[in-house]
């Protein structure tokens, strides 16, 4: 089971990714249908992020959702669910997955949008990462006003260490990189090598996979960068005749090229 | 799981179809005061939050 922690890393990976179709519909499309490629995305990015966290089980209880009522339903079925009353909004913790109703009713059948608790702010209102906001995934300050409520996953709270820990302490020229702590789980949990050693590979899976995203969305936003400097440029030769735009691109070009990517495994499993 | 084209018929009725989705009038303000940091380009609020998680 996966920790709220690595869902918000796997929601954080998506920062700044626009428009549809995206590498988030496209994936909830390929399981159920292309009408989906183009659809509303906010609970297909929920999906997404609970899939490539290890949060599937603890975060869709009822299975993908891209309709956000069932998802709400799914909660409320489980026992998991907060209504979105300012007392309740209160105790809601990273990770929990926040309902709004833009007519600020507190009515699951009104539900209109969905995004992931990042923090609670303590004043009524809690910052959210949301996708499909503006068609784009974005941090968010909401009120308990438009809250119609909240649903408590039931994420393992016994992870020693979170990914975002695991970061502070990564070098900068390391994208993936696989914590000593599931190598010590997989140990503690099965006495058996070979599903010691399964236990670490499917952790180490969730690791990559989240980390995957988080290229993605960076990859995603150099080339917003890209497109953004190439009309830079264009202006800037227009007014000067000094300046060799070609020669700027290839620099420019030259740069990002020399971007490279380190996958460092940080221990094995031994017995 | 339920039917997919239901699910798809009522996401394209009823998911993010508000205009306005009821943003804060101090967001900005509020994610700088967290220590996030504006990419004007991506239009993202960037950086780690600092505390609870």
């Amino acid at each position: 089971m996966g920790t709220s922690s690595a869902m918000l890393a796997a929601a954080r990976a998506s920062l700044g990714l626009r428009g549809r179709p995206n590498v988030i519909t496209r994936e909830y499309a390929g399981r159920h249908g292309s009408t989906f490629l183009t659809a509303s995305w906010c609970d297909m990015s929920v999906t997404y992020w609970a899939r490539h966290s290890g949060n599937t089980a603890a975060v869709l209880p009822g299975g993908d959702r891209a309709y956000t009522v069932w998802h709400a339903q799914d909660f409320k079925r489980k026992g998991h669910w907060h209504a979105g009353t300012r007392p309740e909004v209160l105790k809601a913790k990273p990770g929990d997955v926040v309902f709004f109703d833009w007519g600020n009713t507190d009515h699951i059948e009104a539900i209109d949008h969905i995004g992931v608790v990042e923090k609670n702010l303590g004043d009524g209102r809690l910052q959210t990462i949301e996708g499909n906001t503006s068609d784009a995934c974005l941090r968010r300050v909401r009120s308990y006003t438009h809250i119609a409520g909240y649903g408590r996953p039931t994420y393992d709270a016994s992870a020693p260490a979170t990914p975002a820990q695991q970061e502070d302490d990564m070098d900068p020229n390391t994208i993936v990189k696989v914590p000593a702590y599931w190598a010590d789980k997989a140990r503690s949990k099965f006495s058996h090598p070979t599903y010691s050693a399964a236990f670490l590979w499917a952790g180490t899976l969730n690791e990559v996979r989240a980390y995957g995203a988080r290229i993605e969305a960076k990859l995603a936003a150099q080339q917003v960068t890209i497109a953004e400097l190439t009309k830079a440029v264009a202006t800037l030769a227009a007014n000067s005749a000094s300046v060799d735009p070609d020669a700027l691109v290839a620099r420019i070009q030259d740069a990002i090229n020399k971007v490279t990517v380190h996958l460092d495994v940080e221990s094995e499993p031994t017995q | 799981m339920t039917e997919p084209n239901e699910e798809a018929r009522l996401v394209a009725e009823h998911v993010d179809q508000a205009p306005n989705m009821a943003t804060e009038p101090d967001e900005a303000q509020v994610l700088e005061s967290l220590g996030y940091v504006l990419n004007p380009v991506t239009g993202v609020y960037e950086g780690e939050p600092d505390g609870d998680e």
